[in-house]
């Protein structure tokens, strides 16, 4: 059989890597229950840290799949705990690069010509890494280019490497197959499209071209003549990074515009276009030296449904919230709610619901909104600890909901990181037609 | 019947040899049959080839010799560190065989056997005579240590690497042959992480030690 001919030495050996992942994760948690009944402490934050780094190391060792799985709990906090979270957010630091003759074939693949070929300058070595590629510099008179490579063959790798970090994760957050197919066959789709530049090409030009009338926010050009399935070129944007730029201490001032633009910038794409950039990752977002704020990468875009949008906005609507039979019916559209769930548990859930979601649309439902408020952060953090740890919850608040809940969860959840980040006060409203 | 020509260059000899072993799966007869069917006599054969394996042993030459002189032109290639200079070897070798995957698909796996065919010999010699000078280049960068003896099994070890990934090439059937370029990145980084590591020194010390061992019971 073709598939089982063109793999094995691969497959074999990142295999052999995850399982010893798989045995060490075992390993911690056996030294946690045994410290925990040695000193009857919980040390839960320091078994998380242990795991997180061994299988943070097995991960970055893989290109593809994993790592970008990897980044993508990175941002769930709903999945991962901290500790995951911070590890996995080195993730996109640490790629090994491709070789410079690798990236000569390439082109000359692509595009029938070497890079010298079609520009005056190239670099040799990658000047910044990407999950499933790397970007190098590029000169044509006084235009500066950012090409962005594919390592070869990501695309066919993320299915077998998603197969082999699927009972990983299930250790990680204690789900069953069944309940994490779902979140497995989203993250796949979207990963896959995100392995396809030509489509990355389409959809920055189209989503920059229809948010370029929002105030404080600007795009690079893509340029489809030096672009193609596996490189995507666009300019060259000199800035800070959004973490680096944060750690510059700029004004409150900067920092509420910056924050504004990129509330603006969600809220248009998520209720207006329904079409959104769903990786509000700090590499994505640079500020330039005259405080330009620029977004990049539009390689994992998810596009929302009528229905779901509805049903799920409507959440926003806390008066259709604190009426019991009302919310109930919501999330049961929602599958939040499921016919299995006995009575007691249903109500169980539903105040669960009710209190995180009063939490989370709080920035919506005021006027203005201080992300820079610790005691808020604090308050989300303490709720989603509070959950993790009561047995009762953890094992109804699984892998429940829509699949399309998953990228719009994680855009918001790194929305709200990152303005947290900034300390940025925001002014937010609710969509008209959802209060309606 | 093919129409008399005048003279046969080894390059056409070559390409009707080709011709003839895909079209039939197997070397011609004899190479009198061979040159009657190319509407000449035997000696123009001999004037350029002493028999088939030497015509081959040509060919397998040839892409060696084709994937070198194409690095040479290339104005990056003589500043590429050791290790990207071989990337760029397999890179380009690749290209080459490309126009003759047909041939070697008929020839592999029989090469990789031991007792590989006579014509095999002047293929792995053009390549070695290649990759020396690069290893050369390595050790003085310091991108492989100096190890005195064990230095000259080098060349062999990275043939072997070369032929394992001519046959996984062939074997590979994504689009653009992307999975061989990533074998090509992964062996080569785990080569250069073995020949660089401790891993060896270590275990030749072992093996040293035990032998010692053994001789002084």
């Amino acid at each position: 059989m073709k598939e089982q001919r063109s793999i094995p030495k691969h497959k074999l050996t990142r295999a052999a890597s995850l399982v010893k992942t798989g045995a060490k994760i075992g390993g911690s948690y056996a030294k946690y229950y045994g410290k925990k009944i040695a000193t009857g402490k919980d040390d839960r934050n320091a078994l998380h840290e242990d795991i997180a780094e061994e299988t943070y190391s097995a991960f970055s060792k893989l290109k593809g799949g994993p790592l970008k799985v990897a980044q993508m709990l990175s941002i769930d906090q709903n999945i991962l705990p901290q500790a995951y979270q911070e590890q996995f957010a080195q993730a996109q630091y640490s790629a090994p690069p491709l070789s410079y003759p690798l990236v000569v074939r390439t082109f000359k693949q692509e595009f029938g010509q070497s890079p010298n070929d079609i520009f005056d300058t190239f670099t040799k070595s990658a000047v910044n890494a990407a999950s499933i590629g790397q970007v190098h510099r590029a000169t044509i008179g006084g235009e500066t280019f950012a090409v962005k490579i594919q390592y070869p063959g990501v695309a066919e790798s993320l299915k077998s490497d998603l197969r082999l970090v699927k009972p990983i994760a299930m250790r990680i957050v204690g789900l069953t197959s069944k309940e994490i197919d779902y979140y497995f066959d989203e993250v796949e789709e979207r990963l896959l499209e995100e392995t396809d530049y030509t489509l990355e090409l389409k959809r920055s030009q189209a989503l920059t071209a229809k948010s370029s009338h929002l105030a404080n926010v600007h795009f690079p050009s893509y340029y489809a003549d030096f672009s193609s399935t596996r490189i995507l070129t666009m300019e060259w944007i000199d800035g800070l990074p959004l973490d680096k730029w944060i750690a510059s201490e700029p004004s409150q001032e900067e920092r509420n515009r910056i924050g504004q633009a990129m509330w603006d910038f969600y809220h248009f794409q998520v209720h207006e276009l329904r079409e959104f950039h769903a990786d509000p990752h700090p590499g994505n977002f640079l500020v330039t030296g005259d405080n330009q704020f620029y977004i990049l990468d539009f390689g994992c875009v998810k596009e929302l449904e009528d229905d779901f949008y509805r049903d799920y906005f409507q959440l926003l609507d806390m008066n259709r919230v604190l009426d019991d039979e009302h919310f109930e019916n919501m999330l049961d559209k929602l599958g939040l709610l499921q016919t299995s769930d006995s009575s007691t548990e249903r109500e169980l859930l539903r105040e669960l619901y009710r209190e995180s979601i009063e939490l989370l649309s709080r920035p919506f439902q005021r006027e203005r909104f201080d992300f820079g408020d610790e005691s808020y952060v604090q308050e989300i953090y303490n709720f989603s600890e509070r959950t993790q740890k009561d047995p009762e919850i953890k094992r109804l608040n699984t892998a429940r909901g829509s699949r399309h809940a998953i990228y719009l969860n994680r855009a918001y959840y790194g929305l709200y990181n990152l303005l947290a980040s900034m300390k940025a006060v925001i002014t937010a409203d609710i969509p008209a037609e959802l209060t309606a | 019947m093919p129409k008399k020509a005048a003279s046969k260059s080894p390059a056409d000899w070559i390409e009707a040899y080709v011709d003839y072993l895909l079209e039939h799966g197997e070397a011609p007869k004899s190479v009198f049959r061979f040159a009657k069917d190319q509407g000449m006599g035997e000696k123009a054969f001999y004037q350029h080839f002493a028999s088939f394996d030497a015509l081959e042993g040509e060919i397998w030459k040839g892409m060696v010799s084709d994937t070198v002189a194409t690095l040479d032109a290339d104005a990056d290639y003589p500043e590429y560190p050791a290790q990207q200079k071989l990337a760029a070897f397999y890179y380009t070798f690749l290209e080459v065989a490309l126009d003759n995957r047909s041939f070697l698909l008929l020839r592999f796996p029989g090469v990789m056997l031991v007792g590989a065919p006579g014509y095999m010999c002047k293929f792995r010699k053009a390549f070695t005579d290649y990759i020396k000078p690069v290893l050369d280049q390595a050790k003085g960068s310091k991108e492989i240590p100096e190890r005195g003896r064990l230095n000259d099994s080098y060349p062999n070890l990275v043939y072997a690497q070369l032929l394992f990934i001519i046959d996984y090439w062939l074997k590979d059937e994504s689009a653009q042959f992307q999975r061989t370029d990533a074998l090509i990145e992964k062996s080569i980084a785990l080569g250069f992480d073995l020949i660089g590591a401790q891993v060896i020194d270590s275990a030749f010390d072992l093996v040293r030690f035990l032998a010692g061992d053994r001789k002084s019971n």
